[in-house]
């Protein structure tokens, strides 16, 4: 398999392995470390790819735990105040978020995105100029 | 033929040399691990005294302790520095400082951890967030995630994560500690004896299950992405330029292309936006650090600090208006009162037993002790001609907030905590001018001040760990309490050091007669048990009550034996509930008279 879609695939079996153990009422130590590695990792994982930034692992391990946590707090506190409290919801939620992240991730997606990005902000900069 | 082989076989034999000098130095890092490890079953944490924790550990205990310091400095002052080795030392340090009371303990401790995981269980029932029922939800986040992870997670209770939230909080500090120090320099030593100070110096306890501790670590990750990343030329001329000049201003800054720049500060606002939400304090901590990094020229963000300002501001005025609205005056009327701030900060808490007072002064020596190396490390960059005065600055920044109020006495506390980082970065400085003057002087000096600090810090941070501690049997006293009392009854303690509002946080009503029971005035608590006449009263008596009397409030042990007594024998309460460890009266009908 391509190196670069190794992490892809790894968030996107960790993703499927909390779904499973939330929606179908796994219960024990197991639940446990999936469901703690999946908040933990996944949903901020796809962004720091998509950013690239120049750090080294350590670094970059911190900041996808700090981004993850921060999406996570997001989802349970906007489901709470939206009264649509549930935690199998949030979960479903965060694997979307992590689905969406994988995907502008992915080599052709992320190609096109930057290539559109790149043109928007060159109008831009025409646009600031005249 | 044969010079060429001289050539060839000497670094290879130095570097087998270098090789097993880094395994031996490994074994002995895993050694202190299993020696801490194997020791902690024979300390018996039921028989501490007022010195905390430190006066129940084992001679084999501080040897882990000692072994694990000499092998880390050995390691910094090798060359080449083995970073791998450095890492696993730091991470052995955070288990050995931070695991034990979790591996020692029958129960999560800390009472405010208890309370903590009764607000997540008010989430989870009711499934909404009522910001009516107090502060804590105006600021929802760390809650809202405990709710979501408990439940995910299939845990009975959040409380089941208490235990180990100092060790999980501590480990997400590591890599933003060495970002942060890795921005102001490319010296190894500085980085890892900077995170080795940062650790030894997190004494005051703050990494609980709290937001607090989750929210300092998104702190110090918003630091460290904006020093690393979006640091701007520096410029040439003025003030700035002539005291705020990096030490690798003349070297390449990393280039960001518009995404990766654009994608870095969505990052940076979202921690951001989460820190607002979660705790009433590290946003303004952000956002002073912001604003200097700014002034300084560090970051080039430098409408940053306005749209935090702007988010903060939302926050506050939308979403907080239950609470500001009952407490705007008290909050501005404690802005600039920095004498009546560093009163309830300093002096006020320098009170309790002998034993007690020495915890007291090894904390305040441990915190001047990191202050007074900081000032000696940032003296000596100056004297080697590096006049980059950021770090000086921001170790200094997060007094600032002394100006805003006490926050219940433990602002000083939380200024020590958000200036830490730079302050151990600049403390680090100061063992490397001494390398200068010979190393094995250096790897001498190096492991006696952290030894020290070490020591310190098992005082320091575990100075309070008999009243701290919180045992099984209090706890299923507190439930037997929870079991007895009706919804809407008033639950009444002698300290608020109690491992109580773990359930149905919001259905009952709680007083704490500290003031009177240091007075062994019964009489008064009964008064205020029987304020309201037609709501059921329980007054719960319990270890650590009894413990925080002793050691805060400065009781003897006779007049805590004494005060029990009284309850006991007074005719106006009866008993309806006692295990070893806690004690739950009512009120008879002669109280009511």
């Amino acid at each position: 398999m391509n190196r670069r879609l190794l992490a892809p695939a790894g968030l996107l079996v960790l993703t499927g392995l909390a779904q499973m153990a939330v929606l179908v009422g796994i219960h024990g130590p197991a639940r446990v470390a999936v469901v703690f590695a999946f908040l933990l990792l996944a949903p901020g994982w796809p962004m720091v790819s998509i950013a690239d930034p120049p750090l080294g692992l350590l670094a970059r391990l911190g900041l996808a735990i700090a981004l993850s946590i921060s999406l996570d707090m997001l989802a349970a506190t906007g489901l709470l105040y939206l009264r649509l409290w549930s935690a199998e919801l949030a979960v479903v939620v965060m694997a979307f978020v992590v689905v969406v992240g994988v995907i502008i991730d992915l080599p052709p997606t992320r190609t096109v995105l930057l290539r559109r990005a790149s043109s928007v902000w060159s109008a831009l900069g025409t646009e600031r100029r005249t | 033929m044969s010079i060429g082989t001289a050539t060839g076989i000497r670094p290879r034999l130095q570097l087998a040399r270098i090789e097993i000098v880094q395994a031996a130095l490994a074994v002995a890092t895993l050694a202190s691990l299993a020696l801490w490890a194997i020791s902690l079953p024979a300390v018996d944490v039921g028989a501490m005294n007022d010195l905390g924790l430190v006066s129940v550990l084992t001679p084999l205990t501080i040897a882990g302790y000692v072994l694990l310091t000499v092998t880390f400095a050995i390691t910094v002052v090798s060359r080449p520095a083995a970073r791998w080795l450095l890492l696993l030392q730091v991470l052995a340090l955070i288990v050995m400082l931070f695991a034990a009371p979790a591996l020692l303990e029958s129960a999560a401790r800390f009472s405010v951890s208890w309370r903590h995981a009764g607000i997540i269980e008010v989430l989870t029932r009711t499934g909404r967030i009522d910001s009516t029922i107090d502060a804590y939800f105006s600021w929802p986040g760390f809650f809202a995630l405990g709710a979501f992870v408990t439940q995910a997670a299939g845990l009975s209770s959040a409380i089941d994560m208490a235990p180990w939230a100092p060790v999980t909080f501590n480990l997400l500090y590591l890599p933003a500690v060495v970002l942060i120090l890795r921005a102001g320099t490319a010296d190894a030593r500085v980085v890892w004896t900077g995170t080795w100070i940062f650790f030894v110096g997190n004494w005051i306890g703050q990494d609980y299950f709290s937001p607090q501790g989750l929210a300092y670590f998104l702190y110090l990750m918003i630091i460290g992405i904006l020093l690393t990343l979006f640091r701007p030329a520096p410029p040439e001329r003025g003030w700035i330029a002539r005291w705020f000049r990096p030490w690798d201003a003349d070297r390449e800054r990393p280039k960001l292309r518009p995404h990766q720049r654009a994608a870095l500060m969505a990052s940076v606002l979202l921690l951001f936006a989460t820190t607002i939400y979660s705790h009433q304090l590290t946003p303004f901590a952000v956002v002073g650090i912001v604003i200097l990094l700014v002034i300084v020229r560090r970051i080039d963000a430098t409408g940053l600090p306005m749209v935090m300002l702007v988010l903060l501001g939302a926050w506050l005025s939308y979403m907080t208006v239950e609470y500001l609205s009952g407490h705007i005056d008290a909050l501005i009327s404690r802005i600039g009162s920095v004498d009546s701030t560093v009163a309830a900060n300093l002096t006020d808490r320098f009170r309790g037993s002998s034993l007690h007072l020495l915890v007291l002064g090894v904390r305040a020596l441990t915190t001047l002790m990191i202050f007074g190396l900081a000032f000696v490390g940032s003296l000596d960059r100056l004297v080697q001609g590096r006049r980059d005065l950021t770090w000086p600055a921001l170790a200094a920044a997060p007094f600032g907030l002394l100006l805003l109020q006490d926050y219940g006495g433990e602002m000083l506390l939380r200024v020590y905590l958000f200036s830490l980082p730079f302050a151990a970065f600049l403390a680090a400085h100061a063992f490397v001018s001494v390398e200068a003057r010979g190393r094995p002087r250096h790897a001498f000096v190096l492991f006696g001040i952290l030894t020290i600090l070490g020591g310190a810090f098992l005082i320091s941070r575990y100075g309070n760990e008999r009243m701290d501690m919180v045992t099984s049997t209090e706890v299923a006293g507190i439930q037997q309490l929870y079991d007895v009392a009706p919804p809407d009854s008033l639950l009444v303690a002698v300290s608020d050091n109690t491992p109580w509002k773990f359930k149905d946080y919001e259905l009952y009503h709680y007083a704490v007669v500290n003031h009177e029971a240091r007075l062994q005035d019964v009489s008064a608590i009964i008064a205020r048990m029987r304020r309201d006449p037609e709501r059921e009263a329980f007054l719960v008596i319990s270890r650590s009550q009894l413990a925080a009397l002793e050691l805060q409030g400065g009781m003897t042990p006779a007049e805590v034996d004494q005060l029990i007594d009284t309850f006991r024998s007074d005719p106006r309460l009866r008993v309806v509930f006692a295990n070893p460890e806690v004690t739950v009266f009512s009120t008879t009908p002669q109280a009511a008279s």
